[in-house]
C-alpha cells in the first residue's frame, strides 16, 4: 500500500545518496589516494596495505556529511609504542602536506583539511596486536590522543570485522542513513557507529518487516523499549571489550528515548510531521527546481493581509 | 443559638476526658461555661473558659467561633496575649460532631505542647498589636542587607513612599526601607532592592537603633510600653534621639510620626526590625541631669504605637510559590511584548525572576489593553517603558533593561550585520534565555544562524489562539515555519480590521491567549528545572475540555 511516510523516506534518502556529488566526492578520493601512496613511499616495508574504512565502506554515507578515513595498518616492530607511530605519521604529513592543508592530531586519526577546496581527510595510524598477526586476524590497536591522561592509552579494534558487520544490510543501512541524517539535521551528538550497531541489534531482535516507515518506526519502537535498560549492550564487533552503550551518560540515554518517542507520536498524529524530522536535500530533490527556498517565500495573498502561515502574539 | 442547651450538655457529657462544667450561661447570642481537661501526662487538671458564638458551628471571617481562654498558659506556644487558644479545625456543619471536634483540638494541642513540650522549630513574628498615628496607619517594609549590626549600633533610616492606599475604615501609608547609614562611621547598609526602589527620589527619613535581643514578653508578645526597653535602649541613643527630635522639630508636620526602627535577631540569626511611629511632640523620654550635671534620659511609662512592619525579603516574598531558581536566576531578554510578550514578562516577575530585559519597538494603544498585560491608564505610551513601569509594580526584586532596537531591526541592515555581528553575538550571548514573542520570521532567520549561547524560545499562536507554537534552539526557524506552513490550521477568514489600518489583526482575547501562554510557560519551567529544553505546541483539544502538548 502506498504511504505518504514511506515514500517521503526514500526521497530523502534518494536525495542524500553519494552518487549526487561524484565530482566532489572524485576529488575526495584522489586526496585520499594521494596521501595513501605518499605513505606507501615514505614507510615502505613497514606498513601493509592502507585501506578505506568510514561510512563510504560501509554504504552508510550521506552526501551532507561524510567522512572519508584511510587506515594505515603498521606492522609490529615499526614503532616501539603506538604513541610513536602516531607522533611519526604526523610529523611525515604535517611535513608534506603543511602548505596546503591544516594537519591535527584527533581522538585516534590526523586530520587533514585541504584548503583549496575544503576537503577533510582522516587518516587513522593503527598496529597489528602481535608480529605478523594482522595477515591472521586483522586485530589492530589505535592510539588514542587526548589531553587528558586519563583518556589516553589504546584502543584494540577490528575494522575488517566491523566492515563484515554491516556488510549486505541493506535494510539497515537505510535506517542508519535516516538516523545520521536525522542527526545532522538536529544537530545531535550521537556517534555514527553508535547507531549502526543500535539499528542492527534492533534488526537481529526484531526482524522489521513492511514498507520503509514500517520498519523504521519498529527500530524506532525497539530503542525507546531498551535503550534505557541496565543490561542492553551494544559491543563493538572489532572488539567485545567495548560496549558503545558505556560511552552513553543516563541522560543521553533519556534524551534519545524521548526524542525518538515523541518523533513516532508527531508523525502518527500528522504525517507531515516527518518533514520536520527528516528534510530532503533540497540541491537534489526534484521539487527544488520548482519551488526553491520551502520557508519564506510568500504566497499568492491579498497585499496586508495574513495569510494562514502568519505568525501573531 | 443553632443549637440547645440541652444538645450541649449531651455532648459535653459524652467526652471523656473533660469535667467540672461550671457557671454556665445560655444566652440567645453567646454561650459560656468553665470546664476542665484531665489529660494523662497533666500534673493537675487544666480549666478553660469557654466562651460560644451564636455562628457556631460556622466560623466566622475564617476564626473558630468557640474560644477556650486560660491566661495562665500564656507561655505557651499558640496563646494569644488574652490567654485564648488559637486553632483553626476543620469544617463542620454538625453542632455535636463539630463540639467533638474542638474539643480534641484543644486536647492535641495540651498534649503537644504542655504533656510533650514541643516546641515549634520555624520561625513566628512577634504578636504585636498594631495601631494608627493621628487617624492614619504606617507599614514599612525591609529587605536582606549583606551588612550586620552591631548590638547599640543607631543611626538614620532613608526610607522610599509607596502608594498609600484604604486601610479598613481608615488609609495607610506604606513605606519600604532602603538604606540604613550608622551615625558613628557613616557606613550606609544598603537593603537588597532592585534599581528602582533604591533610587533616592523622594526618600524620607526615619531612624534605627539595633537592640539584638528580642523585645517580647514569653518570647512571643512583642512589648507594649517604651519603659519594657529600660535595659535594651542606650543613653548614648536617647541623647540622639533628643538632639534629632530637636533639629527636625521646627520644620516636621506633628501629623506625621518618626518611624523607629528597632532591630534583633531571631531565632535563625537573621534580623528583624518593627517601628515603633513616635510623635515628635510626645517625647518617649524625660530628660534631666545627674550631680554632675550630666544629662540622663529615661523612658517614660507609656504605651508604644507599633506599624505595621514587614520581612519583604526574596525567599519571604516569593516563599509561596515561584519558577524554578535556574529560570528566575537567570538573565533573561524578552524580545517583542505584544500580547504574547507582556504576558510572559509579567509571570516571570511574579514568579521571581530577578533579571528581564524587553526589547519592541512599537507603540502600545488603548485597543492593545484588552488583550495584553498593559493599562488604560498609559493610553499611549512606548511598550517597553510602560511594561517596566507594571514590572516594577509587581517586584522589588526586579531589573528591567530596556534593548535599543537596533540590536534586534538594525540587525537586518546588511553593513551593519556585517560589522557588528561579533558584537551582537557578545550581547546576547549575555543572557542565559531570550524569549522571541516578536512573531518577526526575519528575525528568527537571524537569530537562528547567529552564534548566541543563550537558549532562544520563540513563542507565537495562531488565529483565535487555537495552537501556539514554542521553537527553542537550535534550528528554531526550521521547527516553526514547518509548524506554520505544513501542519497547523490557522483560519485567517475571521480576522479584525483596526480602524484606519488596512493590515488586519488576529482575533483572540486575553483569556484565550494567557490559557495558552500559561500553559507554555508550566512547561518551559518544568523543562528549565529538567536541563532539557524542547521545542513543543499546544493545541486545544476536544472542543475546549483540554489542552494538548506535542513535544518534539
Amino acid at each position: 500500500m502506498a504511504d505518504y511516510r514511506s515514500n517521503y523516506l526514500q526521497e530523502v534518502l534518494e536525495t542524500h545518496k553519494m552518487k549526487h556529488i561524484k565530482d566532489v566526492f572524485d576529488k575526495y578520493k584522489d586526496r585520499r589516494n594521494e596521501i595513501k601512496d605518499f605513505l606507501c613511499s615514505e614507510y615502505g616495508n613497514k606498513i601493509y596495505s592502507p585501506f578505506d574504512s568510514g561510512s563510504y565502506s560501509k554504504h552508510t554515507a550521506v552526501n551532507t556529511k561524510f567522512d572519508l578515513d584511510a587506515v594505515v595498518p603498521f606492522k609490529y616492530k615499526s614503532f616501539s609504542t603506538l604513541e610513536d607511530m602516531f607522533n611519526d605519521i604526523y610529523d611525515k604529513l604535517n611535513d608534506r602536506f603543511n602548505d596546503r592543508t591544516t594537519v591535527r592530531k584527533q581522538g585516534v586519526s590526523i586530520g587533514l583539511a585541504f584548503e583549496e577546496d575544503g576537503i577533510d581527510i582522516d587518516i587513522v595510524p593503527a598496529r597489528e596486536t602481535r608480529v605478523n598477526g594482522y595477515t591472521e586476524t586483522r586485530n589492530l590497536n589505535l592510539h588514542i590522543n587526548s589531553l587528558d591522561p586519563s583518556e589516553t592509552g589504546y584502543l584494540k579494534t577490528n575494522i575488517k570485522n566491523q566492515i563484515d558487520h554491516i556488510s549486505g544490510k541493506e535494510n539497515e543501512r537505510k535506517i542508519i542513513r535516516l538516523l545520521k541524517i536525522w542527526k545532522f539535521q538536529h544537530s545531535k551528538k550521537y556517534k555514527s557507529f553508535f547507531f549502526e550497531l543500535l539499528v542492527i541489534k534492533a534488526y537481529d531482535v526484531t526482524s522489521p518487516t513492511g514498507n520503509l516507515w514500517e520498519q523504521f518506526k519498529t527500530v524506532l519502537q525497539y530503542i525507546v523499549n531498551n535503550i534505557e535498560n541496565s543490561t542492553f549492550k551494544l559491543l563493538d564487533p572489532g572488539n567485545s571489550n567495548n560496549d558503545l552503550m558505556s560511552t552513553l551518560d543516563s541522560y543521553q540515554k533519556i534524551s534519545l528515548k524521548s526524542d525518538f518517542e515523541w518523533m513516532l507520536t508527531n508523525i502518527e498524529n500528522n504525517e507531515k510531521q516527518i518533514e520536520y524530522y527528516f528534510e530532503k536535500n533540497k540541491e537534489f530533490s526534484e521539487e527544488a527546481s520548482n519551488n526553491g527556498l520551502s520557508y519564506g517565500v510568500a504566497g499568492a495573498t491579498p497585499v496586508s493581509t495574513p495569510s494562514s502561515k502568519q505568525r501573531f502574539g | 443559638m443553632r443549637f440547645s442547651q440541652e444538645e450541649l450538655l449531651n455532648t459535653i457529657s459524652s467526652i471523656s476526658y473533660i469535667s467540672n462544667l461550671q457557671g454556665l450561661k445560655f444566652n440567645k447570642d453567646f454561650v459560656s461555661f468553665s470546664i476542665a481537661f484531665n489529660l494523662e501526662g497533666l500534673d493537675e487538671e487544666i480549666s478553660f473558659e469557654v466562651t460560644i458564638h451564636s455562628q457556631y458551628p460556622f466560623k466566622f471571617s475564617g476564626s473558630e467561633t468557640i474560644i477556650f481562654k486560660n491566661i495562665n498558659l500564656i507561655k505557651y506556644s499558640h496563646v494569644m496575649s488574652d490567654g485564648s487558644v488559637c486553632f483553626h479545625n476543620q469544617h463542620c456543619i454538625d453542632f455535636r460532631q463539630k463540639l467533638i471536634q474542638d474539643f480534641d483540638a484543644i486536647k492535641s494541642w495540651i498534649t503537644k505542647y504542655i504533656v510533650e513540650e514541643e516546641k515549634d522549630s520555624h520561625y513566628e513574628h512577634l504578636i504585636v498589636n498594631n495601631d494608627a498615628f493621628e487617624g492614619s496607619h504606617y507599614s514599612y517594609q525591609f529587605t536582606d542587607v549583606k551588612e550586620s549590626f552591631k548590638k547599640g549600633e543607631f543611626g538614620t533610616v532613608s526610607l522610599k513612599p509607596l502608594i498609600s492606599s484604604p486601610y479598613y475604615q481608615n488609609r495607610i501609608n506604606n513605606y519600604l526601607a532602603q538604606s540604613f547609614i550608622d551615625h558613628s562611621s557613616f557606613t550606609v547598609k544598603n537593603c537588597d532592592w532592585n534599581f528602582h526602589y533604591m533610587s533616592a527620589n523622594q526618600s524620607e527619613q526615619g531612624l534605627y537603633v539595633f537592640i539584638e535581643d528580642s523585645p517580647a514578653v514569653n518570647q512571643r508578645f512583642s512589648f507594649d510600653n517604651w519603659k519594657n526597653f529600660v535595659n535594651l535602649i542606650s543613653q548614648d541613643f536617647l541623647k540622639y534621639l533628643s538632639r534629632y527630635v530637636i533639629s527636625v522639630r521646627s520644620k516636621y508636620n506633628p501629623k506625621l510620626p518618626i518611624p523607629l526602627f528597632i532591630g534583633f535577631h531571631t531565632k535563625d540569626r537573621t534580623i528583624h526590625w518593627q517601628v515603633a511611629l513616635i510623635n515628635i511632640n510626645e517625647n518617649i523620654f524625660e530628660g534631666s541631669t545627674d550631680i554632675n550635671g550630666k544629662p540622663i534620659y529615661k523612658l517614660r511609662n507609656k504605651n508604644i504605637t507599633w506599624a505595621i512592619t514587614n520581612n519583604s525579603s526574596y525567599s519571604y516574598f516569593f516563599g509561596r510559590g515561584s519558577f524554578n531558581e535556574r529560570l528566575t536566576n537567570s538573565k533573561i531578554l524578552i524580545i517583542g511584548v505584544g500580547a504574547v510578550g507582556s504576558n510572559v514578562a509579567k509571570t516571570l516577575t511574579r514568579c521571581g525572576c530577578r533579571y528581564i530585559s524587553l526589547a519592541d519597538y512599537d507603540i502600545k494603544k488603548p485597543e492593545n489593553v484588552c488583550r495584553s498585560e498593559y493599562e488604560f491608564i498609559y493610553s499611549y505610551a512606548n511598550k517597553v517603558d510602560e511594561l517596566r513601569s507594571l514590572l516594577y509594580n509587581i517586584s522589588p526584586f526586579i531589573d528591567v533593561d530596556i534593548i535599543q532596537d537596533s540590536l534586534t531591526q538594525y540587525i537586518k541592515i546588511e553593513a551593519y550585520a556585517r560589522e557588528l555581528t561579533a558584537g551582537i553575538e557578545t550581547i546576547f550571548s549575555n543572557y542565559d534565555y531570550i524569549f522571541d514573542c516578536s512573531t518577526d520570521d526575519d528575525l528568527m532567520y537571524i537569530l537562528d544562524n547567529l552564534n548566541v549561547t543563550a537558549d532562544i524560545i520563540n513563542l507565537s499562536i495562531t488565529n483565535h489562539a487555537e495552537s501556539l507554537v514554542c521553537g527553542v534552539s537550535p534550528n528554531t526557524y526550521k521547527f516553526v515555519r514547518h509548524q506554520f506552513d505544513n501542519i497547523l490550521k490557522n483560519d485567517v477568514e475571521d480576522l479584525y480590521n483596526p480602524i484606519g489600518c488596512w493590515s488586519p489583526t488576529f482575533k483572540a482575547s486575553y483569556n484565550d491567549i494567557s490559557t495558552l501562554v500559561q500553559f507554555a510557560l508550566k512547561h518551559i519551567n518544568i523543562m528549565v528545572s529538567n536541563e532539557q529544553l524542547n521545542s513543543f505546541v499546544i493545541n486545544q483539544d476536544n472542543n475546549y475540555e483540554s489542552l494538548k502538548v506535542s513535544k518534539f
